[in-house]
């Protein structure tokens, strides 16, 4: 019953502080709108095929390449270039402001002109040298074999594939997905600055209360606990609203809802493990306590593709063993392994660990404070 | 008599400054038992020292017969402490901070909901239950942190300066408290370095400096240790050697002060000296304006042991 | 100059926590930008190669032949293993654009004419680079089958399609050739986030200390003028944020090393100066807003991330929407953007934009400290 009177006042406690709680909010669905709106258009702008713009400038009469380009431009259901009308001038200039990505001179020998180098202007290179290949081959064919040049002609145009595509995942496979994976596992992380003062107010040399409270007859793991659970529920309710925020503005996170917000739930617990255990080092001032807080969070998080892409995988294939005890990674990784695959081994092996953490850290936080003697209060 | 405290020899140093000096203390059950002493004596320490709240270096410390250890969750129980700086949360209102605290102790919801109550008449705060602290005087905020302390009704309560900052009639009414807790067979330590309240409620005083025992024992036991019984004090404008001398010749004098018209004459013993002096005075046409008789208090106890002032 | 010399003294107090983050946060700029200077976005397709991985478990004629071709033009990147977990993680992360498997039978199924179940190519669909590796793929092997089928036998079916295949066709570009952006540039590009988070952090602690309640009601009262008070703090702030920065144009000068010895290392110094006083507007104002380090640390982080996304330090501005930009032209940051890639093409003739640059990222400082004096004026007649 005490238990539930020490989870009351603290609940009490945690919701009267209406600013902290309101920043704390804000905090991830501000971090995470600013990202959308950087990078809503990467995926398509970038990634995605769209149908390329050229200009088409006759330098000498290539009947078969004209016709070539026109088929090309002519494709129904997604054409792989358009053909913008102009002559050679317009085309510098339209070149120059970037409405077209090359221009492709039609001669006996073909040749091209772009701006920069992009997967666009290769793919127009390709294209040219495609068909320039091709008319080799023709031709060597002819040479050789003379009635094998239709069969030729047709297996070149045909378009087969030869072949087996393969896609692992049906689900999203939009790497900048793992900036917002590791949003949430920054925010889980700065859970520590709640778990971390509200421990420390624990302390009987942080302050006259810290004191009243240690003299009290109840045991520090049912305190510890009471704290440790409302804590829990507010930043499990931040996540959640971060979580439906995030859908509603369109990142897709599968529909596997009960195992996404065990991430959740589990990401919570070892954030405010991790302030605990910071919070009951009673030689620590608040302000090396909050120091603690944001270096160890931030690094995590960094390390979890928070800023830059690529520093999480860079760290799989050197030092993969950082990855399995960095809780941001972990996180992170759980969002993946929900979205991209079917089966849930490595979700699973994810949570495991992390809840081992918390639960860890959280044993090793109470056994510090039931001890604690101080040299000063 | 069972001991409710007991600690011996205990030492405390915090880096160079020795704090407690082999500190012996014994404190009866039922008592009202006063620490006195000037600011940096050691008063808080013992009392964080007993509460297991310190480490100490030396000694020995029980409380009722048993180790007191940081988890000694049933000595705990039976103890209260009223800390010398408001230790109470910002964010409850007056019946929630006293609701809260006494829950750490008394399970039953009924009970406890009868001793906040109780508490809170206690110290009179009846119109602020549903006051936050920041919107609390200094005093009413400190007749809270005694209701926070003592709700639970303890066996054994610490009351660390409880009275500093506080108006008088707050003051008054925390003395008064204090009283009435102890008749109602709470054994009470109280520390202070206000003589007058210490004197006014303590059964049994400890007095202390540079975290060394100076004299314990009831007040008028601490003031028998002395060898000043009363002095009196009167007014007289121009008085000669001569008459000094004559005084310093009366039964049971031990010393004599004028200065700035004011003639101090200390007794060691005897009865009627007043009734002497003012003889001597009519005799030889002296005449005079006000005339004092004091008794010793526990400054004049702490200053002729120590050679100085309580109040430094 | 009391209050000058109040400011010192706690931030000497408070020094090895500002050390700790100012540490904290070099370090984590050069784990952020090691990575960055060989995963530029903008480098993905230097000299036009795709990053391609393969698993060979039919060892013959053609399997080899299409790896050698495949692999010289693109560029071969070595997997663990050919499970389906890594290949999907290495495709996630684009270590590898595609993975291409052969299994046994691959040859004798080109032998026969019908290849195509015994060659897989893991991709990730409907993107460009996957249309781009499997276009290569399909146009060697038609070309090798062709010439199979007129003649040449395997070997030669594949010796002949590989000198075919080698024709290139001429490509004249008309803008730069080289889009790679400097290790200064790149470093000074991560500043602007760095900057800001850094001096918040470290600098934050010594104003809440100056800034409780009952401190600043005893400073109210006294003689001190408001102003004078008010001065001397934006004062101590410039002092330190010219620390921070001459500190981290040192770690400039160490990891860079000569060229930051230069008119572009000058020019992005000063520049640093110019964002570093926006920095510690940003620190002035915080600390009016705020007494707690949770709520401190968060607004330094929303600040700090969110106007590196929006401004191009962590997303170049050339993937950023035209509507962010819009909003982008209204933070300070965005500005420092523009000048670090002024200074990275600087010409004397750019002097005047760049000064602009510089100056509007000063005048975003003015009216933050402006802001912040208000805001302390009104709490003061509360």
């Amino acid at each position: 019953m005490n238990f539930f009177h020490c989870l009351k006042y603290s609940l009490k406690t945690m919701l009267k502080n209406k600013l902290t709680l309101m920043w704390t909010f804000l905090f991830p669905i501000a971090l995470s709108t600013f990202m959308y709106m950087a990078f809503g258009n990467i995926f398509e702008k970038d990634e995605i095929f769209k149908t390329i713009p050229v200009a088409v400038v006759n330098v000498e009469e290539n009947k078969a390449f004209r016709e070539v380009l026109d088929t090309l431009a002519g494709e129904e259901g997604g054409s792989l270039i358009s053909i913008e009308a102009g002559d050679e001038d317009s085309a510098d200039k339209m070149l120059d402001d970037g409405k077209i990505t090359g221009i492709i001179y039609v001669a006996d020998k073909p040749s091209l002109k772009v701006k920069e180098q992009s997967v666009s202007a290769t793919i127009l290179r390709t294209v040219i040298e495609e068909y320039v290949k091709n008319e080799a081959v023709i031709t060597d064919v002819v040479n050789t074999n003379p009635a094998g040049a239709a069969d030729a002609v047709a297996k070149l145009t045909s378009g087969e594939k030869y072949f087996t595509e393969k896609s692992s995942s049906h689900g999203v496979q939009n790497e900048y997905y793992n900036y917002f994976y590791a949003i949430f596992a920054m925010s889980c992380l700065f859970a520590s600055f709640a778990g971390s003062a509200n421990i420390s107010k624990l302390q009987a040399n942080e302050s006259a209360l810290g004191m009243r409270r240690c003299l009290s007859p109840q045991h520090k793991m049912v305190i510890v606990s009471a704290e440790y659970i409302s804590m829990l529920f507010v930043q499990f309710a931040i996540e959640c609203v971060t979580l439906v925020y995030l859908s509603i503005i369109g990142i897709n996170f599968g529909d596997r809802y009960p195992a996404l917000i065990l991430i959740l739930f589990v990401g919570s617990s070892i954030g405010i493990s991790m302030g605990a255990i910071i919070g009951s080092f009673s030689g620590l001032s608040s302000g090396t306590r909050d120091g603690l807080c944001v270096a160890i969070s931030m690094i995590l998080s960094i390390l979890a593709d928070l800023c830059v892409g690529g520093i999480k995988n860079t760290i799989e294939q050197n030092a993969p063993i950082i990855n399995r005890i960095n809780p941001a990674a972990l996180i992170s990784d759980s969002f993946y392994a929900l979205n991209v695959y079917e089966d849930y081994s490595r979700y699973t092996s994810n949570m495991i660990i992390l809840a081992s953490m918390a639960a860890v850290m959280l044993i090793v936080c109470v056994l510090i404070l039931r001890r604690n003697k101080y040299a000063s209060v | 008599m069972s001991q409710a405290v007991t600690v011996h020899n205990l030492v405390k140093r915090y880096k160079e400054v020795l704090a407690l000096d082999h500190f012996n203390l014994e404190i009866n059950e039922g008592e009202i038992f006063g620490l006195l002493g000037p600011n940096g004596s050691g008063k808080t320490t013992t009392i964080n020292c007993i509460l297991s709240l310190l480490k100490f270096d030396k000694g020995e410390i029980k409380v009722f017969g048993k180790d007191m250890k940081p988890d000694s969750y049933e000595l705990k129980s039976r103890i209260g402490v009223v800390m010398q700086n408001v230790a109470v949360f910002d964010e409850l209102t007056v019946y929630d901070n006293i609701d809260y605290f006494c829950g750490l102790y008394v399970k039953d919801k009924n009970i406890r909901k009868q001793y906040v109550n109780e508490a809170i008449e206690f110290v009179g705060l009846e119109d602020y239950v549903r006051f936050l602290p920041k919107k609390l005087s200094g005093g009413l905020l400190r007749r809270l942190n005694i209701a926070c302390g003592i709700a639970h009704k303890p066996k054994l309560i610490f009351f660390d300066e409880p009275t500093v900052a506080v108006d008088p009639q707050s003051r008054n009414k925390i003395l008064e408290g204090i009283v009435k807790l102890n008749k109602e067979g709470a054994t009470i330590i109280y520390t202070s370095h206000y003589m007058e309240e210490v004197e006014q409620i303590c059964t049994r005083i400890l007095i202390m400096d540079k975290g060394r025992s100076v004299a314990v024992g009831t007040k008028d036991e601490l003031k028998k240790m002395i060898k000043n019984t009363e002095t009196i004090s009167v007014y007289v404008q121009e008085l000669d050697e001569a008459v000094l001398s004559d005084i310093k010749e009366l039964p049971h004098v031990y010393d004599v002060k004028y200065a700035s018209n004011l003639l101090e004459i200390k007794y060691s013993g005897g009865q009627h000296n007043l009734v002497r002096v003012l003889d001597y005075f009519k005799q030889n046409e002296i005449s005079f304006g006000k005339v004092y008789s004091e008794h010793p208090t526990l400054n004049d106890v702490f200053l002729e042991i120590t050679g100085k002032e309580l109040r430094d | 100059m009391q209050a000058f010399k109040l400011f010192m003294k706690i931030l000497k107090s408070q020094l090895g926590i500002v050390i700790m983050y100012v540490s904290i946060f070099v370090i984590l700029t050069f784990v952020i930008i090691i990575p960055s200077l060989s995963n530029n976005k903008s480098q993905d397709f230097v000299n036009n190669k795709c990053k391609i991985a393969y698993f060979d478990y039919d060892n013959s004629t053609a399997s080899k032949s299409v790896i050698d071709y495949l692999c010289k033009i693109n560029k071969e990147v070595k997997l663990k293993n050919d499970s389906e977990e890594c290949i999907q993680d290495e495709l996630f992360n684009r270590t590898v654009h595609a993975v291409i498997v052969f299994r046994e039978g691959f040859g004798r199924d080109f032998e026969a004419g019908c290849v195509g179940d015994k060659v897989e190519i893991n991709v990730i669909k409907n993107t460009n680079v996957a249309s781009l590796v499997e276009n290569e793929y399909s146009s060697y092997i038609t070309k090798a089958g062709i010439y199979r089928d007129n003649g040449y036998g395997v070997k030669g079916a594949f010796e002949r399609a590989s000198i075919v295949s080698d024709t290139k066709i001429e490509v004249a570009m008309t803008g730069k050739s080289d889009n790679k952006q400097s290790p200064m540039t790149i470093y000074f590009n991560y500043l602007g986030w760095i900057l800001i988070i850094s001096i918040i952090s470290a600098v934050s602690p010594v104003l809440i200390a100056m800034n409780k309640t009952q401190v600043k009601e005893r400073v109210y009262c006294s003689s001190y003028k408001f102003s004078s008070y008010n001065a001397e703090i934006i004062i101590s702030l410039i002092v330190v944020g010219i620390g921070i920065c001459v500190f981290f144009n040192c770690v400039a000068l160490l990891a860079i090393g000569g060229d930051m010895v230069s008119i572009k290392g000058l020019l992005y110094f000063a520049n640093m100066l110019c964002f570093a006083f926006v920095a510690i507007a940003l620190t002035y104002l915080i600390s009016r807003l705020t007494e707690s380090s949770q709520v401190v640390s968060i607004y330094a982080n929303i600040l700090s991330l969110g106007m590196s996304f929006l401004c191009g330090i962590f997303v170049p501005k050339e993937f950023l929407g035209d509507g962010i930009i819009r909003i982008a032209h209204f933070l300070p940051s965005y500005w420092y953007v523009l000048a670090v890639d002024e200074i990275d093409k600087y010409n004397v003739s750019h002097t005047s934009t760049l000064l602009t640059y510089m100056l509007i990222q000063l005048m975003f400082g003015m009216a933050i400290i402006v802001v912040g004096v208000y805001l302390d004026k009104i709490r003061k007649n509360k």
